[in-house]
Order: C-alpha cells, then structure tokens, then sequence
C-alpha cells in the first residue's frame, strides 16, 4: 500500500471529443480570492471567479464548478477588476484527482461523489454521498498498471462533473 | 528555511500557463532535467511475440526415464515426456500523448518546449520497467501457471514423480551463509523426472539497500563473516541493483536455465512507438505539434525454475 501524494486536479482528456482542448478566458476575480493552479473555480451570482469549497450543497449552488485555474493567486488582488485567465470546465471533460484520505474500489465506478477542498488542495471524497459534484468513471489503478495499486491511499481516481454542478445557477459569494 | 512547492497546470496540453520561465527574456539559462531511466529488468525476461491481444503459451520436454535392462527379444519399453503447464495471458493496450499550442511555440525563448516532449518515448521505457519489476515484486503473491505462487515451496515437476521443486527461500537475512544456502538449493534441483538437473547461480540482485552486502559477499578474498579467513569461494558471482525492486530485504539468486526456461514473459504485439498526430487540425489549428506512444504488451511469470527468492530479514 503506497499514500499516493496529493496534487490539485488535472485535464486528463474528452469523453466525447479526442481532439478537445480546454478553451480559456479572461475572467475577473474576485478580489480576495486565492488559489494554486489546477484548482478548480466557481463563478458566483456577481460574475467573478472564487475559490470552490467542500462539497455543501447537493452539488448545486454555491457547490458549483465551473472554471479551471491556469495561474497560481498566492496574493488577494484587492480589486474585483482584474481578469485572469481561466480554463472552462465542460461535460464529459475527464478529470483527474486525488482522494482525499482512502482508497478508491473499482466499484466506486459510476458512483457520484463529493469534493473536499484544504488549505488550496481539491480532493475527491468518495464518502460524501449526499452532496455530489463528481460521477467516479474509474479509479485510475484501473489503467495505469504497476504505477497506481488497489490498496493506494489518498488514490487517484478520474472523475466527470457533473451537469448540474456545471450548470448550477450561480450562487452569492 | 520552508521549500517551495511548485504548482502546474496540467490541462492537456503544452500550454503558456504551466511554463511562464520559458517565456522569460530574462532567463540565461536553461538547464535540462533529463529522464534518468535505468533500463533495467528486460534482461530476465524471454520476448515472445503475439499474434492477438490473448497469448496463450506452454512447455514441452525432453527428459525420458533412463534405459531399462530389455533385451533384444523382450518388447520394447515405451516413454513419453511429460506435458507442460499452460497459461494465458491477456495484452492490454497502453497510449500517451502530448500536444502543442501555437503560441507556447512562437513566445518560447528556450527553444526547448518541442524537445520537452521528446519524454514520451521515455515514458514507454519507463512503463517496460515497470512491469518487468512488477512480476517480481508480486511473485509471492501471484499465481504461475501451475496454480503456485511464482515463487513457492510446492511447484509440482511436470512429472509428478519427479516430486516438488522450491524456489522459495527459507526467510533470512543476506548474508554468505543464506546465499550459500540459495546456490546449494539451486545446485541441488532436480528435473521433472526427479533425476539431477543443477543449476548454477550466475547472479545475485536485489533492491539498493541489498547492494554492499552483495559486493561483500561476492567481492571479498574472505568470507565476510568468518572470523577464520576461510576463503570466500564465491567472490566473482556477478551482483546486479534492481532499483525496481520494492522489498527492501529481500534478495534473488538468477541461475543458468536456458532461455524458454526462465518463466519471464514479455509478451509484445505492438513495441511501443511514437506517431505524429495529424495536427494541426482543422478544429483546431493552432494545436500545431503533438505526438503520441502506444504499445500492446503484458508482462508475466509462468514458472520461475530459474530464479530463487529469498525474502530476508
């Protein structure tokens, strides 16, 4: 059993598109907002980016995930009209995290689960079942031989967001 | 003083985002951190080529009961060789890719972000390596094709008469006396007839941590622990580091057995290879480069009558 070591997610490919690339815009941020690159990012009811949180809201509302970070913010910018470019995070756009602490079974495939999100690190929680923003498509020990185990811990899993955590309605900060 | 932990972005593509110190007028100097890939494992293993992703293979023999007393006028005493164990073994396909934007080529004032790709190759390398090790450091727990774990003390002869053969090593710490012990249980191994069928220890390998105990005991004019100077009659058996190998104690002993005998199996249908993709492409034309490696193989242990472990201690 190997501790996998945690990183923020990554663009691992389509689903229904091989050639897709992930498009990016310029989009304003929130002025106290922080992250590291590769965290995901959530656009609220007043247009700017912020930070995503622990998975809260059934998957919708403030739970929602939308934006890709390209850049690290270590320092609030202190103004709400800065842009920074973003990558958009789409359907069938295949991902790939860490678990937050646990294994992940292969038959957690096609199950939903929820994001914990510490200290600018976004992990899948595969034990949050009740608020989802992923659907689990494979455990990546599935396909990638020799390099990731069963027994791994703090695993890493490719997961899809789902629609509605896409498309939620955005939220107040 | 608390290091820095680099963050990048991973989105599929060699983006300008993930690479800002190469877009730096500033920057001198570009310093290559090169893929350091041992190479190391292929060399235990027999490359068998398939035909479809399912790979089925076998043993046959040539050991016969020796000559009975018969004379001319008796019938003749018939003997057939024994069967073989036979075992399938499922390919699997393996694929990785790289791309390039436009723009991260054009602001790039290394010059390096196309030979930055050159890794993928080296990717495929590295996988081989790792399955190559793979069968090793599962063998205790992986069945061969006679249903024992690859590396047990109750492997039956092809011939059930020949009794049992054991390429487990009774658990103890390296050291001359418990390599001894291997190359005697080598040396002392009978064939699937249960006739003498030796086998000479060539090398000893084992993790890092293995490696000064290795060159002791292979390396000095004495035996190393021997307080007597007795000599040390194995100094010359080569010793080889498998950097891949994950138990830290453990140690093996590689014998002479020809090469259909090892029980290593690189089973190939497609070598890793490296094509261009068709970019840029009309969805996307300023994806300007990318490439990507593919192979079709498996790695496995059928009956590794050529290899003892000892677990160690």
């Amino acid at each position: 059993m190997t501790a996998q070591t945690a990183r923020n997610p990554s663009w691992n490919r389509n689903q229904s598109n091989p050639e897709h690339v992930m498009p990016t815009r310029l989009h304003l941020v929130d002025g106290g907002a922080t992250w590291k690159a590769s965290q995901f990012l959530r656009q609220a009811s007043d247009g700017l980016l912020y930070e995503t949180r622990t998975s809260a809201a059934s998957g919708v509302s403030k739970d929602a995930i939308t934006h890709f970070a390209l850049q690290d913010l270590d320092t609030a910018l202190s103004n709400d009209t800065t842009r920074r470019l973003a990558g958009i995070v789409q359907a069938n756009d295949l991902w790939e995290i860490n678990e937050l602490d646990t294994t992940v079974a292969e038959a957690a495939s096609g199950q939903k689960a929820g994001m914990d999100v510490t200290s600018n690190l976004n992990t899948l929680d595969v034990s949050e079942t009740t608020h989802t923003v992923f659907n689990i498509v494979t455990p990546v020990w599935r396909e990638r031989a020799f390099q990731d185990a069963s027994d791994d811990t703090l695993a890493r899993a490719i997961v899809r967001v789902l629609d509605t955590t896409i498309n939620a309605t955005p939220a107040a900060a | 003083m608390a290091a820095t932990k680099l963050t990048h972005v991973r989105m599929g593509v060699f983006h300008r985002n993930s690479f800002p110190d190469h877009l730096n007028k500033g920057m001198d100097t570009f310093l290559e951190r090169s893929a350091q890939i041992p190479v190391q494992g292929g060399q235990f293993f027999k490359r068998e080529q398939a035909t479809t992703l399912e790979h089925k293979l076998t043993t046959w023999g040539t050991a016969l009961n020796t000559p009975r007393e018969n004379e001319d006028t008796d019938p003749l005493p018939f003997e057939v060789t024994a069967p073989g164990y036979d075992q399938t073994i499922t390919l699997a396909t393996y694929r990785n890719a790289v791309r390039v934007t436009r723009t991260m080529l054009q602001i790039d004032v290394s010059g390096k972000i196309r030979s930055m790709m050159q890794g993928l190759p080296n990717s495929g390398i590295r996988f081989l390596e790792l399955g190559f090790a793979n069968v090793i450091n599962t063998g205790s727990s992986t069945a061969g094709s006679d249903g024992s774990n690859l590396f047990a003390s109750d492997h039956f002869q092809e011939d059930p008469a020949g009794g049992t053969w054991d390429n487990d090593e009774t658990a103890a710490a390296l050291t001359t006396t418990s390599f001894n012990t291997m190359r005697q249980n080598m040396r002392k191994r009978n064939d699937e007839k249960g006739m003498v069928g030796p086998i000479t220890l060539k090398t000893l390998f084992g993790a890092a941590d293995q490696e000064q105990k290795m060159r002791q005991i292979t390396g000095s004019d004495k035996v190393p622990e021997d307080a007597l100077n007795a000599i040390n009659p194995w100094k010359g058996v080569n010793t080889m580091v498998w950097d891949y190998i994950t138990d830290t104690n453990a140690f093996f002993g590689w014998g002479d057995l020809p090469e259909d005998m090892w029980g290593l199996h690189f089973i190939v249908l497609s070598d890793f290879s490296i094509m261009a993709l068709p970019l840029p492409s009309a969805a996307y034309p300023d994806i300007v480069a990318g490439w990507r490696t593919r192979g079709q193989v498996a790695f496995s242990g059928s009956q590794l009558k050529n290899l003892h472990k000892n677990a160690g201690a």
